[in-house]
């Protein structure tokens, strides 16, 4: 029993960088139809820019918090930079068009992050406040685990408000939901696109900072991760936030049962769960026409 | 909309009223003119090159073969996929496990291909339930599956990939020269591009790109919509498979990297250069791309930065690939011909 | 009423998109050689009807029958192997094709999907002959080597329209085939649908239409339809004289 917690405490800490990267990525397909390739790159980029800010060296829980930050205003500037240059031109065109321009990004960032900071696999040492293991009711949690949950709870909960009580979240869902309908409304609609791309991309870079203490930091990270976060947002429905934590969630939870219980299947849990969705729900699991107008 | 996947040009070829210079060209039938293609191609290989660069032109035309198939999906059905690698790496594995059975290498090209086009038709019948988008991102998990497959699997040999694959023998000559393989590779995909080329004009080919245009339309006039992808996706994948399978012929060895990401991506990408408009695009593209990597290779350590770089300027500014870009810039040179006589 | 003859039978038809139905317990049918209009004011129900007789919608409840078969559940690929043509309100075709090109995808798609990988179409069978006629008899050979995309509005529909009857159909449904036309190319239009009628004397034929001198110089029969149902059914004269449908049009019949 108190394995079985374990592990569901373990797989939903898990499931919190999943669920921030995926928010981003199905941000940006709500509101512009882009599916960005390239976020996994802005992922491992965020992970870099950790690195790089604290030298491998144990932070402190200040510095750390500070280094997230950083990682994703960094990663929130390339997404700008992106969007400006490729993406922007791309709006009226077929999402094919944007599919491979977004793909060339990850290839091109790919490539940049290696030539930055070479193909040679660097670590991040955890803040020692947060690196041990507490018990609670006889059950032991690793600490940065219920940090991940904490910071989970506080995304989740501050993009809802954002969405559903901001004027600027009534504008996203405006244009979200008919770009043409919202400008006859008058909501600008650059006004919108630039910001949730440097808001999705943000998300990339600071789930990719969030994971860097606890994985080995390279830029194989990028095509791992970029491919998880489409098994989320697949699972979760296109373009719906709520879809993406809850699936972000489960495949975090499955993944960890698969290491506690069921190691060969470990790697697996999430193309289990797409295969699954597809076969029972081709839409997604709270998939809408456009999900947003539920986010 | 502007699509990437670029429509065909309006043939000429298809009633009376064609111009007087496709007819010309038209008394030689498609498909005899491809297979002259690739006799001057294989005779001048064989005449010109040999050693590294035979070897290198032997990759360029199995590519070239991988890129055609692909276009099937890609450019006749307008079907984004980024999972090809996975057709080719199962070409490649079929052969590399069969090779103990001590297969003649033409029966070991079938039993890949055939393997792959397996995979191909089990994996859209489950995957085209949805289209556009999810599709793509599908085809890219589904790659992804058979990757890590690769490294769970035992028999698959892990990261070393299965060593030792040899290279046979054909109507008792010995394939292990370079040449005599380049012969066998270039006579191989001669005969499929001919049978590609009678495709892109038969019914099938026809409602292939029907679908790409406007499905509901191709709906309403009977085209059964999801069969059709269903069998485009079926075709590339064979193609695909045998691609890898002479891949591995000629290499020698299967390695898992034969089905990574970035190969399906790279093969999108040889399309995409040579633009799909046009039969020969793709495989122009891919002996481009083949000739411009293996240099770079030597010359950078991140070639994916110039890929990338690359394939961004053609997205941004020569949606219709070097093709099409060729196509525009002899239409305004003859329309300025035109202008000023 | 015997079965001889009917071609398109709706029965019972209600059909609702989440909110109340937009079609409810409709019924109508189609004879072989007969002209059905379906007509009505904007939401009437009457591009709904259309719909699910297409295959584009599924009914809630009833059944559409095509020449004695059931055809309720069947797609519209179907439905058009089977031998319903139709046309579109707006007008759809292969905008990146020739107006030829887009007749041969049409005849090479008739009867179905076509795994045909060797034969090429154009030099197979009957195809350039027949492709050829049509451009002929449909007015369009003189734009036979136009692209599709850049035709007028009013040539956009008689090309949808030379495709629907390239396929040779027991039953041609033709959504709206006179919206945005000029006053020309009605007139046009509705020659060239009294003469396919006249070349197919066992072609039904089922359209809906706003403009009410179209439907009643080409309809046999008129079905009037408002909120979701069908209040009249009967000659084009015995619909105008109806009570119903003065009130519902208010005099838009009379100009």
């Amino acid at each position: 029993m108190g394995e079985i917690v374990a592990a569901l405490v373990a797989g939903v800490a898990g499931g919190v960088p999943l669920f921030v990267v995926a928010s981003g990525l199905t941000l940006i397909y709500g509101v512009m139809r882009v599916l960005n390739f390239a976020h996994g790159a802005l992922f491992a980029l965020g992970a870099f820019v950790l690195a790089t800010v604290l030298g491998g060296a144990a932070p402190s829980p200040l510095m750390l918090v500070v280094a997230l930050l950083v990682a994703a205003v960094v990663v929130g500037a390339v997404g700008a930079v992106s969007e400006v240059t490729i993406f922007r031109r791309l709006y009226t065109r077929d999402h094919t068009t944007t599919l491979l321009a977004s793909y060339a990004l990850l290839l091109t960032l790919g490539g940049l992050t290696e030539q930055i900071w070479g193909v040679t696999p660097r670590s991040q040492a955890q803040a020692i406040e947060l690196a041990g293991a507490v018990g609670i009711g006889g059950i032991r949690v690793a600490v940065y685990d219920l940090v991940l949950i904490g910071i989970g709870l506080v995304l989740a909960a501050g993009l809802t408000v954002l969405l559903r009580r901001s004027s600027f979240g009534q504008n996203i869902r405006a244009v979200a939901h008919d770009e043409t309908m919202a400008r006859a409304l008058g909501v600008r609609a650059r006004r919108v696109q630039l910001p949730v791309f440097v808001l999705g991309s943000a998300l990339a870079g600071l789930a990719g900072a969030l994971i860097a203490p606890l994985v080995s930091i390279e830029p194989g990270l990028a095509p791992t991760f970029v491919v998880q976060s489409f098994a989320v947002v697949i699972i979760g429905g296109l373009g719906s936030i709520p879809g993406a934590l809850v699936a972000a969630l489960l495949i975090g939870v499955l993944e960890s049962f698969a290491v506690s219980f069921q190691p060969g299947l470990v790697g697996f849990s999430l193309y289990i769960g797409v295969a699954a969705v597809l076969l029972l729900r081709p839409g997604g699991l709270l998939s809408t026409s456009s999900g947003l107008r539920e986010a | 909309m502007s699509p990437v996947i670029a429509p065909t040009r309006p043939a000429a070829a298809t009633g009376p009223g064609g111009s007087t210079g496709s007819r010309l060209v038209g008394r030689v039938p498609p498909s005899v003119r491809t297979l002259l293609v690739w006799l001057v191609v294989g005779v001048a290989g064989y005449a010109a090159l040999g050693g590294s660069t035979l070897f290198l032109a032997t990759t360029a035309v199995i590519y070239a073969l991988f890129a055609l198939g692909t276009s099937i999906q890609l450019g006749w059905t307008g079907m984004v996929s980024f999972g090809q690698a996975a057709y080719f790496g199962a070409g490649a594995y079929t052969v590399a496990l069969l090779a103990p059975a001590g297969l003649p290498p033409l029966l070991a090209l079938v039993a890949g291909a055939g393997v792959a086009a397996l995979l191909g038709l089990l994996f859209s019948v489950a995957a085209t339930r949805v289209t556009g988008v999810e599709f793509t991102m599908l085809t890219l998990v589904f790659g992804q599956i058979l990757f890590l497959l690769l490294y769970r699997v035992p028999a698959f040999g892990g990261e070393n990939g299965l060593p030792g694959i040899p290279r046979g023998t054909i109507f008792g000559q010995s394939l292990f020269s370079d040449g005599a393989f380049w012969v066998y590779t270039v006579a191989i995909v001669a005969i499929v591009s001919v049978g590609i080329r009678r495709a892109r004009h038969s019914s099938w080919g026809v409602g292939l790109t029907a679908v790409r245009d406007d499905p509901r339309r191709a709906a309403a006039l009977g085209l059964d919509v999801r069969m059709m992808r269903i069998t485009a996706t079926g075709v590339a994948a064979l193609l695909g498979g045998l691609a890898g399978a002479l891949f591995v012929q000629l290499q020698g060895i299967a390695s898992p990297e034969v089905m990574s990401w970035v190969v399906s991506g790279e093969v999108v990408i040889m399309c995409l250069i040579g633009g799909v408009a046009t039969f020969w695009g793709p495989a122009v593209g891919a002996v481009l791309f083949t000739v411009v990597s293996w240099s770079l290779m030597d010359t950078s350590a991140t070639p994916e930065l110039y890929f990338g770089l690359g394939l961004l300027i053609v997205v941004l500014l020569l949606p219709e690939g070097l093709a099409g870009a060729a196509t525009k810039a002899r239409d305004v040179l003859a329309g300025r011909r035109r202008g000023t006589s | 009423m015997s079965d001889q003859g009917v071609v398109l039978r709706a029965t019972g038809i209600v059909k609702s998109f989440g909110g109340p139905p937009a079609v409810r317990g409709a019924s109508f049918e189609v004879t072989a050689g007969e002209t059905v209009s379906i007509i009505g004011p904007n939401g009437a129900g009457k591009s709904t009807l259309f719909g699910v007789c297409a295959g584009e919608h599924r009914p809630d409840e009833g059944a559409v029958e095509f020449r004695g078969r059931t055809v309720t559940r069947w797609s519209a690929t179907r439905r058009a192997r089977a031998g319903m043509s139709r046309t579109f309100q707006v007008a759809s075709f292969f905008g990146s094709r020739t107006v030829r090109e887009n007749l041969v995808v049409a005849h090479t798609a008739t009867g179905g999907t076509s795994l045909a990988f060797w034969d090429v179409r154009g030099s197979a069978g009957t195809c350039r002959q027949d492709v050829e006629a049509t451009l002929e008899r449909m007015g369009l050979a003189t734009l036979a080597d136009t692209l599709a995309e850049n035709l007028a509005q009013g040539d956009r529909k008689r090309l949808e329209l030379a495709m629907a009857m390239l396929q040779q159909p027991r039953l041609l449904l033709l959504d709206e085939p006179t919206a945005g036309m000029s006053v020309d190319d009605i007139r046009r239009t509705v020659d060239q649908l009294r003469r396919i009628k006249g070349e197919n004397p066992e072609l039904a034929v089922v359209l809906t239409a706003h403009d009410m001198d179209v439907v009643f110089s080409v309809s046999d029969r008129v079905v009037l339809m408002g909120q979701g149902e069908v209040l009249v059914e009967g000659t084009p004269a015995e619909v105008e004289a109806a009570p119903e449908t003065r009130e519902l049009y208010l005099g838009t019949v009379d100009r």
